[in-house]
């Protein structure tokens, strides 16, 4: 399916692109995104700040770029947090099940229930805004998808015969677990990851909007969307762009994401 | 049928007690203290004070007491007064705006199926069409955008430069002596905006959802019967297939509820609405224990409410769940 790759490669581009920013953006700009410029206020795009200026003289672009690096932190941070806990949940649930399978899946179900964005922000409204609270706090609440896959794959593997030859063997359940399920297993966990981290990106620029994400004057795509809500008569650039930033790194992993799937799921395969 | 839903009543019982413990451990786990947020701001307000306050709340209790009051209270809707300057109690607060968060997501629903489904369908009838890979690439944009973006953008655009709606509010202020029909479109044209850039991303999702259920069902041996017992393919496709098709739906929309109720919290506040997620946003900038608590259980309670009820109608519709499901309860 020709059709279907393409979509992959395209969002695989947004993808490189937008980590290519992040990286050198030191390099792809001249101005800090911190330093005040006050005789450059609010001024519109031209040649010398493509993006224009914010409400202190701060150029767009490059708190553009260095935002784009507060996000991948996020989004990559928060997803290995989840994927750690949700392939050790999984794991020991489908391999040993009985009581330990039902008690995770019971809390599963529970954490299910809460509204997520409700959870996040009543915690990190607690615990002080900060990157790594952010981080934690969304790696916390969005394991439950990445438990449910893993625990499905492994209930299908669990009975084939090479893991009844390995069980035979008398190999331990470590090994078992590590060398011959998880590997077999993880194809649609990497699928539910790269979707994740475009979640999570969405998530820490709706919490950096409302003001208990990333905290002045580091920038994010999310505060910067704050400035641009409060000049919003004046200044439609400080709300454009970080909200394109964020609309088309989105958009990257989720074409990924779901190019891998078609990719890797053989039941859609003509 | 009501063998089956008290099966399930009677298992959202242990699912309710987990609910109250994480509601309880997330608030005492955070290292915050209202009473000393309180009177951060007020210099003689010494150690004396703060025991006094303490005491007046119950907070110098040990903590299985503390969670087992807080309990007591609930299963009689009693969560407590507000901290907040008014001291109103949470319950009122919570009903008051409640039904505001409700009935715009009810609405917001209603415009999700009725664009969703045609547009899900008609991609899986015609697929790889022009048609098809237009709608794939303009919802999957629709999917990413982050929706506040998408809000201010709105407000931009059609509240500030072409000034045709408002951007604040559900009704215009004095608007409750107007005649009912200027009162309901005064209301239409507060909520265009708010609900209708919210229910972008679920009617990308939903139809994408629609399309790929569509063409599972499609590809099912039931489907090449009923062709070749020579019947029309449309009659194939929309009485085979899309009935089939419409099943998954159901449980989907069960589990869309707390993403629904979550994601008011941005627009509520953007848009002043004086629903649920703005009250919730207000007491967590205050530390408002009492009315958090509140809302993370009834939040909770919502969402299994809805998926008890997408489980039964689901149950309706599929006769299997009714009859087959007692082994693998």
């Amino acid at each position: 399916m020709p059709k279907k790759n393409k979509f992959m490669y395209i969002g695989l581009t947004l993808v490189l692109c937008m980590a290519f920013g992040a990286l050198f953006a030191p390099i792809l700009t001249p101005y800090s995104p911190t330093e005040l410029d006050l005789n450059n206020i609010l001024s519109a795009p031209s040649v010398l700040h493509p993006l224009g200026t914010d409400q202190l003289g701060r150029d767009v672009l490059s708190r553009l770029l260095y935002g784009a690096r507060v996000s991948l932190l996020v989004g990559f941070i928060a997803v290995g947090i989840s994927a750690a806990i949700g392939i050790f949940l999984g794991a020991v649930s489908a391999f040993y099940g009985g009581r330990v399978d039902q008690f995770i899946m019971r809390f599963l179900d529970v954490m299910l229930c809460f509204p997520s964005f409700f959870l996040i922000l009543a915690v990190i409204a607690f615990l002080e805004p900060s990157l790594v609270n952010i981080m934690v706090v969304i790696g916390l609440t969005s394991w439950m998808g990445i438990t449910r896959l893993l625990r499905a794959e492994f209930l299908k593997l669990k009975e084939q015969d090479f893991i009844l030859a390995a069980k035979a063997q008398g190999l331990k359940d470590s090994t078992i677990i590590w060398r011959y399920l998880l590997p077999n297993a993880m194809a649609p966990v990497l699928v539910n990851m790269t979707l994740s981290v475009a979640a999570a990106i969405l998530i820490e620029s709706g919490l950096s909007f409302l003001g208990i994400g990333v905290q002045a004057p580091n920038p994010s795509w999310g505060n910067m969307l704050t400035d641009g809500k409060e000049n919003i008569e004046i200044a439609w650039w400080l709300a454009l762009y970080p909200g394109l930033a964020i609309l088309i790194t989105v958009l990257g992993y989720n074409l990924l994401g779901e190019g891998l799937r078609d990719k890797l799921d053989p039941r859609l395969r003509k | 049928m009501l063998y089956y839903i008290g099966k399930r009543l009677l298992s959202m019982l242990p699912l309710l007690f987990g609910i109250t413990l994480i509601c309880f451990a997330v608030i005492q786990l955070s290292p915050g203290d209202p009473v000393t947020l309180g009177t951060s701001l007020n210099q003689e307000a010494d150690a004396d004070a703060h025991q006094k306050l303490r005491e007046a709340y119950g907070l110098n209790k040990p903590l299985h007491e503390q969670y087992l009051t807080w309990l007591k209270g609930l299963i009689q809707l009693d969560f407590g007064t507000s901290f907040a300057p008014d001291n109103r109690p949470v319950i009122d607060k919570i009903t008051e705006s409640l039904p505001v968060t409700l009935w715009m997501n009810i609405i917001g629903l209603f415009f999700v199926f009725l664009i969703a489904i045609p547009l899900g369908v008609m991609s899986a009838k015609y697929q790889d069409s022009f048609f098809d890979k237009t709608s794939t690439v303009i919802l999957f944009i629709a999917f990413a955008a982050p929706s506040f973006w998408v809000a201010l953008m709105g407000m931009i655009y059609f509240g500030l430069h072409l000034e045709w709606l408002p951007i604040s509010g559900i009704s215009t202020y004095g608007s409750e002596s107007w005649p009912l029909h200027e009162r309901i479109l005064d209301w239409a044209k507060h909520l265009i905006l708010p609900i209708g850039i919210g229910v972008l991303g679920s009617i990308a999702g939903m139809s994408r959802y629609m399309r790929s259920s569509m063409l599972e069902v499609i590809r099912q041996d039931y489907i090449t019967t009923a062709k070749s017992k020579g019947l029309t393919n449309t009659k194939v496709f929309y009485k085979h297939g899309l009935r089939n098709a419409l099943l998954p739906v159901i449980t989907i929309l069960g589990l869309s509820i707390p993403g629904l109720i979550g994601g008011s919290v941005i627009f509520e506040s953007m848009f002043s609405i004086p629903g649920m997620g703005r009250l919730f946003f207000d007491a967590v900038m205050m530390r408002d224990y009492p009315v958090i608590m509140g809302i993370l259980t009834i939040g909770a309670l919502l969402t299994l409410i809805g998926n008890l009820l997408a489980d039964v109608a689901y149950s309706f519709a599929d006769p299997r769940i009714r009859f087959g499901g007692q082994k693998n309860a």
